[in-house]
């Protein structure tokens, strides 16, 4: 039973006295209870433009084709309360349309108004779009919409797809009052169920007898007709969920969005038989696919690629150099498309003639060829940050969106993730660093831990300054790991000088840039070095008598990062950083220091982030070190205020000012 | 409407040519002079329009293009079709830097999209796609397509785009053949080719071709492309579409048929008459009755855009209009100008390209480049924007203004000019009063009123953000850091483009202490901190855009103990064509007072003046950044 406070002039819902008795849903298709239309804010969160008053899924089989196929009967029901609500009343449906995998039928779409009119939509305000070869989309919108309406459309989704039942999000960007999702399972498969988020979903299951299932020549022998049938009946349901706000430093919203998926696990025509098996089975399978295993030992099939790259490790013998080879080679002639597809599309060889692959079709290549020269290399599967959390608890192998490679060097195994030439072997795209991957061994499938490297910043700065606040000398950085992947990227060859002279120009606007040098550009495995001399005329303000200066020339934050008050979900960083600044003043002649910033150490608890900030004064010297560093990489909504604290304290102490006096 | 796109679509696909010699592609052909600076060179590019009767053409279109470097786009294709144009053998060929070919591109991997305008709930404009990648540079594309063409896409007739930003062209062509009965126009822009003309017998070909243009430099701050790129635009005289007839061979010609378009469409559901007879029975004053009804309208209706075929340009009628409560900006147009119809008030659609200028229209050539349609109401000299559910009668916003647009009369299409952007018609009015504590805490109160464009996001936020959503777009738009907000409102003048937007919110750390010391920021209510970079040898004029003033007070009450150690740039006055920039600082009794006005104007400065216009933001912005240094007081 769901408890509601009553408020005047807010609308307290009674309709849904909900037992989970079993009972069909509350909301009859057309019938609006007036207090309905009546609400003009909703008392969980007055600041909502529109509301889903319900959300209803009702999933059957159906037997009829030669492939079965599931119905899902779908009966949203939106309030719109506000004028900024009114992108609600634009709908689209989006489906798997090639080959009628998918269809959509029985759409009906009605407006009711607070002043009791309805209008229902017509065939041709409902618009067809083709999006590509394999989607479409319909796309309608609600005549009439106020503030006060209440939409609702109901459609059929039929779907080939029985190995995965449509996933069900109770959650959305407004907030959901009810949302139920019930299905009729026949007792031929067994589904196992991954729930998902923050809410509470309440979830029921029984077996109902006789149940009528609709069947015909998909089981020819038992005739056409309804069949009476066991089936698994189940429920799942939740109320009152707020609005899912997108927030930054996520992995994907998705990760934390209520929902429930269901996976194929095993059919029952005869006797129960396994069809999801387990790790093992999968890899087995996996290896033997044509998309996937066989071609990495087919030369046949990359026979091209392997021809440009013989000559280029006929006399290496090295297995890291020659691994090392083939990596460059792969990355040099091959450009990542942009996609993230855990299998080969089409043939492994159009990789090399089309000079650009999806980014698992990028690796299987890189294992193909490492294999053919001797090198002990394996596919290893995962989902990447932005795709969402994977389990391994049932071996699903649609969670996978991408590929790598997972090679052996003498004693040492490596990870290796083709697509761009910045990154050295054995560090995966950033994306790809979603805390585990699933290697697929024929004879010992596992998860293997990927383990984020660190990346980390030295910024040296060496300068003097004149009496009238002129800034002289030389700022010198040094980057490694994730930082240097990222600085070589934004900074690629050729323009390379011109590109870090504008940086700089970029930070010190007045700055004059001179002699700038670059070290180790395309030695990935070193750490990306560069300098050069600035001459700032503004950073410091000179009175004469006295000299204010902003000694941090570059500073850990522009400005805070974690701008809301309060957060929801975690904050979630890719690899750990760490930054240190380290700047050297000569003091001019006449000057005496005045007042320095003190000394600052703060820590997070456990270690999870520190900050260390030190100015003192050595001869005619002054130096201050200025050490920032991300050791966690997870922070929890609780955590969440003191992180952005630290940052703060961090930022204030960056910007101090030390003040010089002329000598009396 | 379809002319936005048409103009996308010219600008995106890469220009074509065709050619007999299928000859070398080696990069080592090419003259080095045209590379440099360049992102591709056009080796030789082909277009032949055929215009076959009033409604329909061909269209063949061939480019070469050698691709030279990642920052270039010319690796992408992309070719707009409808219900009534379509595509046809569409092809491309990949050559490496000898010129030796590598492949030719498959079937599968040209796309074939929706053109998604962004706004539309539904268009029947599509797409087909091609991009090449290749991992090592240079290497040549040859691209190659026919489109068939009829209805909108086909009587705008493709332009000429010569030249793009950062190009280089080695061989270009243009060829257009026409039946006598159609006299095309035409616009040169930064060029004029002599080119032949033949007579066919029953048609005219033309022909221009060029050769040798040396890359053209893409500078922030510069001229719109039309003003420095080399094109030449096309316009028919007489077409059809559709069925209907029209001529483009002047604004007043195309204007009737437009007129024609909106014909007939303002009958209105007896209902809607009876309401409005009812809001305006009484009232004789013309200005009124227009206001009343434009808020009728803005009170039912809203935006929805469907375009298929002539839609594109024809509105749904008022009773459609009408009976859904939505509507495009024809459609809704079209509704109002019904409803001040039934009101005995004379008004006309105008159409206009909505949004940053690049076309300039001129009187002597009909491009109907619009993307948009508002209404004029001549009787009062009102302007309407119709797709707008806040903005007050006679306020149409800034990307209406100042620029020419086409008005439809009975009698044909009129040029008309929309009001003028003047710096004191989009103002802001700021005064801010800060109270800083001994510990750095700042209590900030903060009052502003905006007339013009400087109101128009208010107007939107007042009436699309919820209170939640103000105080985030507070936090991320303001200067100050780590507040919290005490109190937010806006508030909109109903009938005037006028807004007040106050806050008062505290603010820790305003104040950052160093021993005795604390420094203060002078001003973080509203910076100019942004300054355009440098430049080593600027080419092009500067463009300077911004029309809006600005007049800031705020008056700092210092912490208990504490007095000024330096008070930066007490007076300076800034003047120059763009902008002027006026600062006083002052201390006065324990409190210091800021008194800033700007005033920005829009201006061409020659290009010898770039560095001219980067100091006086740099000045400025390096004002705007000061600090105040408070000394503790010995005691």
């Amino acid at each position: 039973m769901t408890k509601l406070k009553f408020l005047p002039g807010i609308i307290l819902f009674l309709l849904f006295s909900i037992s989970l008795s079993g009972q069909a849903h509350a909301l009859k298709w057309g019938e609006i209870p007036p207090e309905h239309l009546r609400m003009t804010s909703y008392e969980g969160d007055t600041s909502a433009s529109a509301i889903i008053l319900q959300d209803y899924g009702k999933l059957n089989f159906d037997f009829r084709d030669t492939d079965p196929k599931t119905v899902l009967v779908r009966h949203k029901r939106i309030k719109i309360l506000k004028r900024s609500g009114f992108d609600y009343g634009d709908v689209s449906i989006t489906y798997y349309s090639e080959k009628g995998y998918e269809a959509i039928r029985g759409l009906k779409a009605t407006i009711f108004n607070p002043d009791g009119s309805s209008k229902k939509l017509g065939k041709k305000d409902f618009f067809e779009e083709k999006i590509d070869d394999k989607w479409t989309k319909i796309k309608f919108t609600f005549p009439d919409l106020q503030a006060g309406s209440v939409i609702e459309y109901t459609y059929q989704k039929s779907s080939k797809a029985i190995f995965s039942l449509p996933e069900w999000y109770f959650q959305h960007e407004i907030p959901v009052f009810w949302s139920e999702y019930e299905l009729f399972v026949p007792k031929w498969y067994t589904y196992v169920t991954m729930k998902q988020g923050r809410f509470a979903i309440t979830s029921q299951n029984w077996v109902q007898d006789n149940f009528a299932v609709s069947q015909g020549n998909a089981f020819q022998g038992r005739g056409m007709g309804n069949v009476s049938l066991e089936v698994n009946h189940m429920r799942f349901a939740a109320s009152m969920l707020p609005a899912l706000k997108e927030e930054g430093f996520i992995t994907t919203m998705d990760d934390y969005r209520t929902r429930v998926r269901m996976q194929l696990s095993g059919t029952n025509f005869s006797s129960y038989k396994p069809v999801m098996g387990d790790w093992k089975t999968s890899a087995k399978r996996l290896m033997e696919d044509l998309s996937f295993g066989v071609p990495l030992t087919k030369e046949s099939d990359f026979r091209d690629a392997l021809k440009a790259v013989k000559p280029l490790v006929a006399d290496v013998t090295d297995v890291r150099e020659k691994t090392q080879i083939i990596y460059d080679f792969v990355n040099k002639n091959i450009e990542w498309d942009g996609d993230y597809y855990p299998y080969i599309h089409d043939r492994l060889k159009d990789c090399y003639t089309k000079k650009s692959a999806a980014s698992g079709e990028l690796n299987l290549l890189l294992i193909a060829l490492l294999k053919s020269n001797g090198i002990t290399a394996y596919p290893m599967m995962l989902s990447t940050r932005t795709n969402g959390k994977m389990t391994n608890i049932y071996p699903i192998l649609s969670q996978f969106n991408h590929t790598m490679a997972y090679v052996k060097i003498g004693e040492q195994w490596l990870i290796l993730d083709a697509g761009d030439d910045s990154r050295p072997m054995g560090m995966p795209r950033i994306n790809a660093l979603n805390s585990m991957g699933w290697l697929v061994h024929p004879a010992n499938p596992r998860w293997v831990e990927i383990k984020a490297q660190k990346g980390s910043s030295v910024y040296l700065a060496d300068f003097e300054i004149d009496e009238e606040g002129v800034l002289i000398g030389e700022i010198k950085e040094m980057h490694k790991g994730y930082n240097a992947a990222n600085s070589r990227d934004d900074l690629d060859a050729g323009n390379c000088q011109k590109k870090i002279s504008e940086g700089f120009t970029k930070l010190f606007p007045d700055a004059e840039v001179s002699e700038v040098k670059v070290e180790a550009l395309n030695q990935r495995d070193k750490p990306f070095t560069y300098s050069a001399n600035l001459n700032i005329p503004d950073l410091a303000h000179s009175t004469g008598e006295f000299i204010y200066i902003s000694p941090v020339l570059i500073k850990a934050f522009k400005e805070n990062p974690f701008k809301m008050k309060n957060r929801q979900y975690p904050v979630d960083m890719p690899y750990p950083n760490s930054e240190r600044y380290i700047f050297k003043l000569e003091l001019p002649e006449d000057y005496v220091v005045e007042e320095l910033p003190e000394t600052m150490r703060i820590k997070m608890p456990d270690g999870a982030a520190s900050f260390h900030f030190e100015v003192k004064q050595v001869g005619s010297f002054l130096q201050l070190t200025s050490s920032v560093s991300f050791n966690k990489l997870r922070y929890e909504p609780e955590e969440y205020a003191s992180l952005q604290n630290f940052v703060d304290l961090i930022i204030e102490k960056q910007s101090e000012q030390i003040v010089l006096k002329l000598e009396d | 409407m379809k002319a936005i796109i048409k103009t996308l679509v010219l600008l995106f696909i890469p220009l074509f040519s065709f050619s007999q010699k299928e000859s070398n592609w080696s990069i080592t052909e090419m003259p080095l002079e045209l590379a440099i600076g360049a992102n591709e060179v056009i080796r030789l590019s082909d277009q032949h329009f055929e215009v076959k009767s009033l409604k329909e053409g061909r269209y063949y279109h061939k480019e070469v293009v050698t691709i030279l470097n990642e920052e270039s786009d010319a690796n992408v294709l992309v070719v707009y079709y409808d219900l009534d144009s379509k595509i046809k053998n569409l092809e491309a060929r990949i050559y490496d830097a000898k010129g030796t070919l590598i492949r030719k591109v498959a079937k599968d991997e040209i796309k074939d999209y929706p053109a998604v305008d962004g706004y539309s709930l539904y268009q029947d404009d599509r797409l087909q796609f091609i991009e090449i990648n290749q991992a090592s540079y240079p290497y040549t594309i040859v691209w190659e397509y026919e489109k068939t063409m009829e209805g909108i896409d086909f009587i705008l007739y493709p332009d000429w785009m010569i030249q793009g930003f950062n190009q280089g062209i080695e061989t270009s062509s243009y060829t257009l053949t026409v039946p006598k009965e159609i006299q095309p126009q035409f616009e040169w822009h930064n060029m004029e080719l002599d080119g032949s003309k033949t007579d066919e017998g029953k048609s005219i070909v033309y022909h221009w071709e060029v050769e040798n243009l040396k890359p053209v430099k893409k500078e922030a701050y510069g001229p719109p492309s039309i003003e420095i790129l080399p094109m030449l635009l096309i316009s028919p005289s007489d077409f059809l579409v559709e069925n209907i007839s029209g001529s483009m061979s002047s604004w007043k010609d195309f204007g009737q048929f437009i007129y024609s378009l909106f014909e007939g469409k303002d009958q209105l559901p007896d209902e809607v008459t009876a309401e409005i007879r009812e809001r305006i029975a009484g009232i004789s004053d013309t200005k009124e009755k227009v206001e009343i009804l434009y808020r009728f309208l803005q009170e039912k209706m809203r935006y929805v855009s469907v375009q298929l075929g002539i839609g594109g340009w024809q509105p749904f009628d008022a009773n459609y209009v009408a009976k859904n409560s939505y509507g495009d900006c024809k459609a809704l147009t079209n509704y109002m100008m019904a409803l001040l119809k039934k009101a005995g008030i004379t008004s006309h659609p105008v159409l206009i390209k909505n949004g940053s200028l690049n076309y300039q229209i001129t009187k002597d050539f009909t491009n109907p480049s619009f993307n948009h349609v508002i209404l004029y109401v001549p009787e009062i000299d009102y302007w309407l924007e119709c797709t707008s559910n806040n903005y007050p009668a006679n306020y149409i916003g800034k990307g209406n203004m100042a620029r020419t647009a086409l008005m439809i009369t009975k009698e044909g299409g009129v040029l008309k000019r929309t009001p003028a952007v003047e710096p004191q018609a989009h103002k802001e009015n700021i005064k801010a009063s800060i109270q800083i504590n001994s510990n750095g805490t700042a209590n900030i109160s903060y009052q502003s009123e905006l007339t013009g464009s400087r109101h128009e996001f208010f107007r939107y936020a007042a009436s699309n953000y919820s209170p939640k959503e103000k105080e985030e777009w507070l936090q991320e738009n303001s200067a100050l850091t780590k507040m919290n907000i005490n109190k937010l409102e806006i508030n909109c003048q109903k009938d005037r483009a006028e807004a007040q937007f106050n806050y008062s919110v505290q603010v820790m750390k305003y104040g950052s202490a160093a021993g005795k010391r604390m420094f203060i920021p002078l001003n973080q209510i509203s910076v100019y901190g942004e300054a355009p970079s440098k430049l080593d040898n600027r080419l092009y004029p500067v463009y300077h855009r911004r029309a809006y003033s600005e007049v800031l007070d705020i008056e700092i009450e210092l912490p208990q103990g504490f007095s000024v150690e330096a008070l930066p740039f007490p007076e300076e006055t800034l003047e120059s064509e763009f902008a002027s920039y006026k600062l006083q600082i002052k201390e006065e009794n324990g409190k210091v007072y800021l008194h800033r006005e700007v005033e920005f104007r829009p201006h061409i400065l020659p290009a010898s003046d770039y560095d001219k216009f980067r100091k006086f933001y740099r000045d400025i912005s390096r004002r705007e950044k000061a600090k105040l240094v408070l000394v503790e007081k010995k005691t």
